[in-house]
């Protein structure tokens, strides 16, 4: 039996579901499909889908907030990521329980994550304002998803706990990497440890937080169930993301020409830092 | 104090530090999910509270029976919560018959394209696959255009089949990647030794590799089922009806109505993140080695 039969199948399917409807999808972003207007017909309209996202100010918007987005889950998320994984690394009772449960908030579905975090947010009832106005730290229940100012931080915040424990895992997988002999050259050098840190470990641990640094920025371009739940791109906009922006100029405004476009867009950005990211994996499974 | 009780107390000063830091890092894992779950065990008075009450005592388990049972007789059940507890145990079954039937799908058809790509030499097989990873990491908004126009012509629109079909092909690359890499670590003398006795290759894949591979196929089945069930835009997208929606979908709508019986809602959240949830915890050994060799995708 030869290699191709028994790929067959399976290659059918990717083949048939993602690559010609990408394939489809490039096609359709060169014209006008005139969806809310049938009459007018289906026109060739060269690259003017593409002129139209390039030159609008929403697609502009929504881009920033994306980095946004990818910025507070690096800035934030990397940080973070790496100091529960320095705690967690240490020898304590009960550690191996504490690594599985890490992976809880990754495997809760992401609509479920969404109906968390509106309990959590919400202006009359819910955690955050309960907590905060018990600590004394608000005065009066406060409308966070709501508030235009800071609706996309607090979706930036739900976001990020669902990806620090992942973060963690890598960051976890990445010290126990690092030779212990490292370590006691430099403590019998003399070195305190924070030099060992700064010296041996945030060096060493560098291609786990540039993998991060691609994972995060991918993710911002994927998030859509937490903003579709949580604001529906609101409020004034307020977190329309790129991936929110595309579902909405497809299935609101049923313009598929122009969501098509966006789509390729989005999706050279995003295959670029998957490319990079396959690079740097596959650079690291050589060098071990 | 001698120098090994100040030691020991330093030791002790450390242990202690060791368990406030671990426990700040349980209570960011682990707090939001506690306050679903005791949101589900609470009275509807105790949420309604400024601050709410954070510690049901005793736990009313009564929105779980309502949930799994519809309420039953005598219950004061409304008539609009009647239907959307319907509507939510039918989402829980089309969610379990999509994740099950995607798992199937992609393992049987991944196995076969893991076990040739691992042991065909060819350059292209390998190029092929890594394009395949490449695509797959695009976000999925990407092909929701194309496939909604061509699915519509053709009448597949609010099918669950669909949504079988094409949760499979999407997983599917990453499938027969991990598997891939178990093919690869198994003794090729093995298969020698059976191809000699005289079995086909499909025996020689369902006899020797298949056996020696299961924790790669628990790795790649626990993965898939679990992105099957928690996926929400392709469900979103191509179903519409109470009859094939998807339990996540169903959640999605729960917020969306501005309802008010928060402790139903929670419930709902608990039960609907069970599943992945419980296979995730028997089968962590195997989910984590099988991630950490490939792409981790959220």
């Amino acid at each position: 039996m030869s290699a191709g039969l028994l790929m067959a199948p399976s290659f059918a399917l990717i083949l048939g579901l993602l690559l010609v409807p990408l394939g489809y999808s490039l096609a359709i972003s060169l014209f006008d499909l005139h969806a809310t207007a049938p009459w007018l017909g289906v026109k060739f309209v060269w690259f003017e889908n593409y002129a139209k996202a390039f030159s609008s100010p929403d697609f502009a918007a929504a881009i920033g907030r994306t980095l946004y987005l990818a910025a507070i889950g690096i800035g934030l998320g990397i940080p973070i990521s790496m100091a529960f994984a320095l705690i967690l690394n240490r020898p304590f009772k009960g550690r191996g329980l504490v690594r599985g449960l890490l992976i809880v908030p990754w495997v809760i579905p992401g609509s479920v994550q969404g109906l968390l975090w509106s309990r959590i947010f919400d202006p009359h009832y819910g955690a955050l304002n309960g907590l905060l106005y018990q600590l004394g730290i608000i005065s009066s229940y406060e409308p966070w998803l709501i508030d235009p100012s800071r609706a996309l931080f607090m979706v930036a915040l739900a976001n990020l706990w669902a990806s620090v424990p992942m973060l963690t895992l890598l960051y976890l997988a990445g010290l126990q990497g690092i030779p212990k002999e490292l370590y006691e050259a430099a403590s019998v050098d003399g070195s305190t440890r924070a030099r060992s840190f700064w010296r041996i470990t945030f060096p060493l641990l560098l291609p786990v937080t540039l993998i991060s640094l691609i994972l995060k920025t991918i993710d911002a371009f994927s998030l859509f169930d937490l903003v579709y739940i949580l604001t529906g791109g609101g409020p004034a906009d307020s977190t329309q993301v790129t991936g929110y922006y595309l579902y909405q100029a497809a299935f609101t405004s049923l313009d598929y020409g122009y969501a098509s476009a966006l789509a390729w867009i989005i999706a050279l950005a995003t295959g670029a830092l998957a490319l990079l990211y396959s690079k740097i994996t596959r650079a690291e499974e050589v060098s071990q | 104090m001698s120098h090994s009780d100040r030691k020991r107390s330093h030791n002790f000063a450390g242990a202690a530090l060791q368990a406030v830091l671990v426990l700040l890092v349980l209570l960011f894992v682990l707090g939001p999910v506690l306050w679903l779950i005791t949101s589900s065990l609470s009275e509807p008075k105790d949420l309604l509270a400024r601050p709410p009450r954070w510690l049901p005592w005793p736990p009313d388990f009564s929105k779980y029976g309502e949930l799994v049972t519809g309420g039953g007789k005598g219950s004061t059940v409304s008539t609009l919560t009647e239907s959307t507890l319907r509507a939510f145990r039918y989402a829980m079954g089309n969610s379990l018959i999509v994740s099950c039937c995607v798992t199937f799908i992609c393992l049987a058809l991944g196995t076969l394209s893991g076990y040739a790509t691992a042991r065909f030499k060819s350059r292209f097989g390998s190029k092929l696959i890594y394009f395949m990873l490449l695509v797959q990491m695009l976000p999925v908004v990407v092909l929701l255009v194309p496939l909604f126009l061509i699915l519509s012509k053709i009448g597949l629109l609010d099918k669950l089949g669909t949504v079988i079909v094409l949760l499979s092909a999407i997983h599917m690359p990453f499938v027969i990647w991990i598997l891939r890499g178990y093919f690869q670590g198994i003794p090729l003398e093995l298969e020698e030794a059976a191809l000699v006795d005289g079995a086909t290759r499909l025996q020689v894949i369902c006899k020797v590799v298949l056996p020696l591979s299961l924790p790669g196929l628990f790795a790649a089945g626990t993965y898939t089922f679990m992105q099957s069930w928690n996926a929400f835009m392709i469900p979103l997208i191509f179903t519409s009806s109470d009859t094939t929606r998807t339990v996540t979908v169903a959640i999605s709508m729960f917020v969306g109505r501005h309802y008010t019986d928060y402790a139903l809602m929670s419930a709902a959240g608990v039960i609907a993140s069970l599943p992945p949830m419980l296979l995730a915890i028997f089968f962590q050994r195997y989910l984590l080695a099988g991630l950490t060799s490939g792409a981790v995708k959220g």
